[in-house]
């Protein structure tokens, strides 16, 4: 058993995402515990809380509903890179099979020049999901 | 600590029941008298101990259990010149480490040590009923009293645990300072401590350059100092990272530490990126872990 706290931003209410917990065995220590945990400008609030979409009033110490800031271009640009991680990884892929082809096709197969165009397709297929 | 220590040092910390028993409660106890020294001090030829039949046994505690059958032929096998031989269903008292390497091990103070299915259980596959001492009557008088008070785990496991989550936390740019990504302040205990701190979670490089980023990601260090950026290294890597990409892969690395009685200390997560010019690493879903055992 344990007890946790989330800690948000002392002047906005908003939560930084972090958090901390202490074992219950801490017993009396439990508060000292959080106060030594609790970094500068923020505050510890106690309970259940959902960041994305709450934070603390700091008037009242309660949960009211939150509205997050729109992402800024470079978070979207961000997003957008991590998206394509699993693309990226299949282009890989692709590219590394290539290796023996290119070798088949150089000593005289022509049925490697068939592979190789498949590889290229598939390739300029998954860079228009990019 | 090796099992033949374990003991010894039980005895010089100043064993007491996990949950001492006391008043009307020893009434719903089962008494045994003893005999025998094999776990003196801690229980000496004659002494009354209280057992709870209703309460499993954790660690630390001292148990009592029916003597297996093959624990009974084991034990008879090199009998000492005029000692009485066992027989099957003898309750016995042991020191129990619930967790020695995977193994619930029973103790003695001559060093003497066996799994608790072997000397309980007649097949490896049962369970062993384990059931802890409550207090202990030596000489008509209780031992432990209600203010005796015992850690609520055993000296094997952690006492004391902490532990801060960080959702995302910048590691930095290649060539740039180092950043602290997480902290936890630790203590103060009445005994000394060993701390062993973990941190695992996810780190993830961003390749904004225009060149493919080499293997050789960065490291993370546990230390107590904010700006320590040498103590304890954990070099990571996440592989090549081609242009415009993110690569992200989980990593953990653990520290350990020793705290003295009585006394604080903060303990830091650092991160330094080491990777190429353009690489700019986060480290992200991640948790800090510090666990308390006593010494």
């Amino acid at each position: 058993v344990s007890r946790s706290v989330h800690f948000y931003d002392a002047v906005t209410g908003v939560f930084t995402g972090r958090s901390f917990t202490v074992s219950e065995d801490a017993g009396g220590m439990h508060a000292a515990a959080v106060k030594a945990n609790t970094p500068a400008g923020l505050a510890a609030f106690e309970g259940d809380c959902d960041p994305a979409t709450q934070r603390v009033d700091t008037a009242s110490g309660q949960l009211v509903p939150y509205q997050p800031p729109p992402p800024t271009p470079e978070q979207v640009a961000k997003a957008r890179r991590r998206r394509s991680m699993p693309t990226m990884a299949q282009i890989h892929a692709l590219e590394v099979s290539q290796a023996r082809v290119l070798r088949e096709a150089v000593l005289g197969d022509n049925a490697a020049l068939q592979r190789l165009r498949t590889i290229d397709e598939a390739i300029i297929k998954l860079r228009s999901e990019l | 600590m090796t099992l033949d220590e374990i003991f010894e040092h039980t005895v010089r910390a100043g064993w007491k029941p996990r949950q001492v028993a006391v008043g009307e409660e020893l009434a719903r106890l089962e008494v045994s008298r003893t005999r025998g020294t094999c776990i003196a001090p801690l229980v000496v030829d004659g002494d009354l101990v209280y057992v709870d039949q209703r309460t499993p046994a954790q660690d630390g505690d001292l148990v009592q259990f029916a003597l297996s059958a093959r624990g009974a032929e084991a034990q008879n096998s090199a009998l000492p010149e005029g000692q009485s031989p066992c027989r099957p269903g003898d309750r016995w008292l042991k020191l129990l480490v619930a967790d020695y390497h995977g193994h619930a091990m029973l103790l003695d103070k001559y060093g003497n040590a066996a799994t608790a299915t072997f000397l309980s259980c007649e097949s490896p596959d049962d369970t062993p009923v384990l059931r802890p001492v409550r207090n202990i009557a030596r000489a008509g008088t209780l031992l432990y009293g209600p203010d005796s008070y015992a850690s609520g785990l055993g000296m094997t496991a952690a006492t004391v645990v902490y532990s801060a989550t960080i959702s995302s936390a910048t590691i930095g740019t290649a060539g740039g300072a180092g950043h602290t990504l997480a902290s936890l302040t630790v203590g103060p205990f009445f005994n000394a401590t060993d701390l062993i701190a973990t941190v695992s979670g996810y780190i993830e490089g961003d390749n904004t350059s225009a060149t493919l980023q080499a293997a050789a990601w960065g490291t993370i260090f546990i230390n107590t100092s904010a700006t320590d950026f040498t103590t304890n290294p954990n070099q990571f890597s996440g592989g090549y990272v081609p242009v415009s990409t993110i690569e992200e892969f989980s990593f953990s690395c653990e520290s350990l530490f020793t705290l003295a009685a009585n006394t604080t200390q903060t303990y830091y997560v650092n991160g330094l990126n080491t990777g190429g010019t353009g690489m700019v690493e986060t480290f992200t879903s991640g948790i800090f872990k510090i666990e308390a055992v006593k010494r």
